[in-house]
């Protein structure tokens, strides 16, 4: 307020709100000429005729114009010239190079280390059998398991990625290492573990490290459908770097090997970048691509009826556009389908009874407590057996608590496109018809 | 005699319950719900315009629309936000995180007075920099600079009101509030 000596106050408050819906008010400016005929001085608020969400529909009406010329403009933009055919972005880069449309620009990896989690240098030469080796460790999951990225090795310029490649781990990472470290204590106390199955998507590299902590409870099905680029819309150089740091850990021995073995708990692992925004910009390649995840019909032949979907802090309460149909079809399937925010995960020092080893280092609890970690059963209802402290209401409700999967008609358009690059048609364009460098550096990507 | 031109804004920023943030920007409009000197007014906006600058890095949403003849608009507006006053608050019952307000400011202003003048100079921009948040920043910068003596009317409305409410961001990016365009 100014401290202003105490004068006309010309500006008459003709309504003021101070309450749950609405806070603030409306004044006037007594001091002014007239307004012309036709300025209508409301002098108190208007009946409510509807609901909020009714109310505030007459600004969808004055903001209507320029929503409708966004989109014209972007119709206006779509790809309709003749000369140009889009492709499969990884086939281009099978058909010309990982490097397809940017030869010679290196992969960059923030956060290199030169040893990985179990203090092993690189040694490049199990590159060559990534995808076997990276296969589920339990082989009733071999089916639901993507192996392309593991696969970018063999594609020409392959020998380019397996000189650069490093592995790397980044303070993300670990965060997510420790965050899953507390789901698998949680996973450990579970009834009925094999009726679980867990979505992990998160950014990539942190999938894998969170991943990475729930073995050997759970078994990684990764699922990651794209080859590197140096200039990809999605890094998944970063991920698969951040897989060799972990990959010990995915190597570990696997109790599953013969079918009398008990089955574990699937937790596939999404790479939450493969749908980054993207707008046909021409420094950039799109290789984006949509997830794959096995139908209901599978997940219930292998005894699956509970699925955790795993999301990042701060994230919406809400699936990515390419898990929508799936995770409606799971629920269909009477497949029960829950969230878990990574948000609710925090720091805390453990209790004595959590801590039989002695360590008081804080770690991740969910609910932010050694006592609400346990609420974590009450909280989705499902069976588990005693944790080692009593279980306790967390302070504040669970992200996600009411996320129950629905169909959202704006999801599959929202991902029509995704993983296209467009050439020269050949003979179609006086700018010359071999592919591979035609037009790379003034665009020529899609998206 | 020109008519009068209507400035509004509504942006969508993220400020969870008990956000220091939102205590000052509900604590700036509570100390001034009351007949205001012009000097009020310059301390009203001026803070707002600084409290709104700290804040647009955490603003995805947002619109803004400047109309000569605009006294409709005007009208529309407030309408819409103080027929919110009516309905009971309600949460988004699908359980995102609730963590963003609504803050939103209108006015009515003489079309041959001095406030419409810089407003008309400051919001003469191309159509391709509307959604960007160097725009945002430029317009919330001109909220102090305004001449309050020639301002007919204006009202500064945040949504919801309580300071432990909020909207979940899905709830923003759907049914109702199409109108409110992402940030660039």
């Amino acid at each position: 307020m100014s401290s202003e000596a105490p004068g006309p106050t010309p500006f008459q408050m003709q309504v003021g709100y101070d309450q749950e819906e609405l806070l603030g008010a409306r004044w006037w400016h007594e001091g002014l000429p007239a307004p012309p005929t036709g300025t209508v001085r409301t002098t108190q608020p208007t009946t409510a005729d509807g609901s909020r969400r009714t109310a505030l529909k007459v600004l969808v009406a004055l903001g209507g114009g320029l929503v409708v010329a966004g989109v014209a403009i972007h119709q206006l933009g779509g790809r309709s010239d003749p000369a140009v055919v889009d492709s499969a972005s990884r086939d281009l880069q099978l058909a010309h190079g990982l490097d397809y449309g940017a030869k010679g620009a290196p992969f960059l990896f923030a956060d290199a280390t030169p040893t990985s989690a179990t203090g092993a240098t690189l040694d490049r030469s199990v590159l060559a059998s990534l995808a076997t080796d990276l296969r589920p460790a339990d082989p009733a999951w071999w089916p639901a398991y993507v192996p392309t990225l593991f696969q970018a090795f063999t594609a020409p310029g392959g020998e380019t990625l397996a000189r650069a490649l490093t592995m790397v781990h980044s303070t993300a990472m670990a965060k997510a290492h420790a965050r899953g470290v507390a789901v698998r204590e949680l996973l450990d106390h579970a009834e009925q573990p094999t009726k679980w199955a867990l979505v992990v998507d998160l950014p990539g590299p942190e999938s894998v490290a969170f991943a990475a902590a729930l073995a050997p409870t759970a078994c990684a099905v990764f699922t990651f459908d794209n080859w590197p680029h140096p200039r990809g819309v999605v890094p998944a150089h970063l991920t698969l770097a951040a897989v060799l740091y972990h990959r010990e850990r995915f190597l570990a021995p696997a109790p599953a090997a013969s079918t009398e073995a008990p089955r574990r708990p699937a937790a596939f692992v999404l790479d939450r970048a493969r749908l980054s925004a993207y707008a046909n910009e021409p420094s950039r390649f799109d290789n984006r691509y949509l997830a794959k995840l096995p139908p209901a019909t599978f997940l219930r032949q292998l005894g699956v009826e509970r699925v955790l979907y795993v999301v990042p802090e701060a994230a919406e309460a809400v699936e990515l556009a390419d898990l929508n149909a799936r995770f409606v079809e799971y629920r269909a399937a009477g497949l029960e389908v829950r969230m878990l925010g990574l948000g609710d995960l925090t720091l805390a020092a453990p209790t004595a009874a959590d801590r039989p080893a002695g360590a008081a280092t804080p770690r991740y609890f969910w609910g932010g407590s050694p006592g609400s970690h346990w609420w974590f059963w009450n909280h989705y209802g499902w069976p588990s057996r005693p944790g080692p402290v009593p279980a306790e209401r967390p302070p504040t409700s669970a992200f996600g608590g009411g996320y129950r999967p629905t169909l959202r008609p704006d999801a599959a358009p929202s991902i029509a496109r995704l993983g296209r690059t467009t050439e020269p048609r050949p003979g179609g364009s006086s700018r010359g018809t071999s592919g591979g460098s035609w037009g790379r550096s003034s665009g020529g990507f899609g998206g | 005699m020109m008519r009068d031109l209507f400035f509004g804004l509504q942006v969508a920023v993220h400020s969870p319950p008990h956000d220091p943030w939102r205590t000052r920007l509900g604590t700036l409009v509570r100390q001034h719900l009351h007949d205001l000197r012009l000097a009020d007014q310059r301390g009203l906006w001026g803070s707002l315009g600084n409290l709104l600058l700290q804040a647009v890095d955490r603003c995805p949403l947002g619109f803004w629309d400047l109309v000569p003849d605009g006294t409709t608009e005007y009208g529309d507006w407030v309408k819409g936000l103080e027929d919110d006053s009516a309905e009971p608050w309600v949460a988004d019952p699908t359980g995102a995180r609730m963590d963003h307000v609504l803050v939103s400011a209108m006015f009515l202003l003489p079309g041959d007075g001095a406030s419409a003048r810089l407003l008309g100079e400051r919001c003469d921009l191309p159509e391709s920099a509307w959604r960007t948040r160097a725009t945002w920043r430029h317009l919330l910068a001109t909220l102090p600079q305004l001449d309050f003596a020639s301002v007919r009317s204006n009202a500064v409305y945040v949504t919801p009101g309580g300071e432990r409410a909020a909207f979940a961001l899905r709830e923003l990016r759907g049914p109702g509030y199409d109108y409110l365009l992402p940030i660039e």
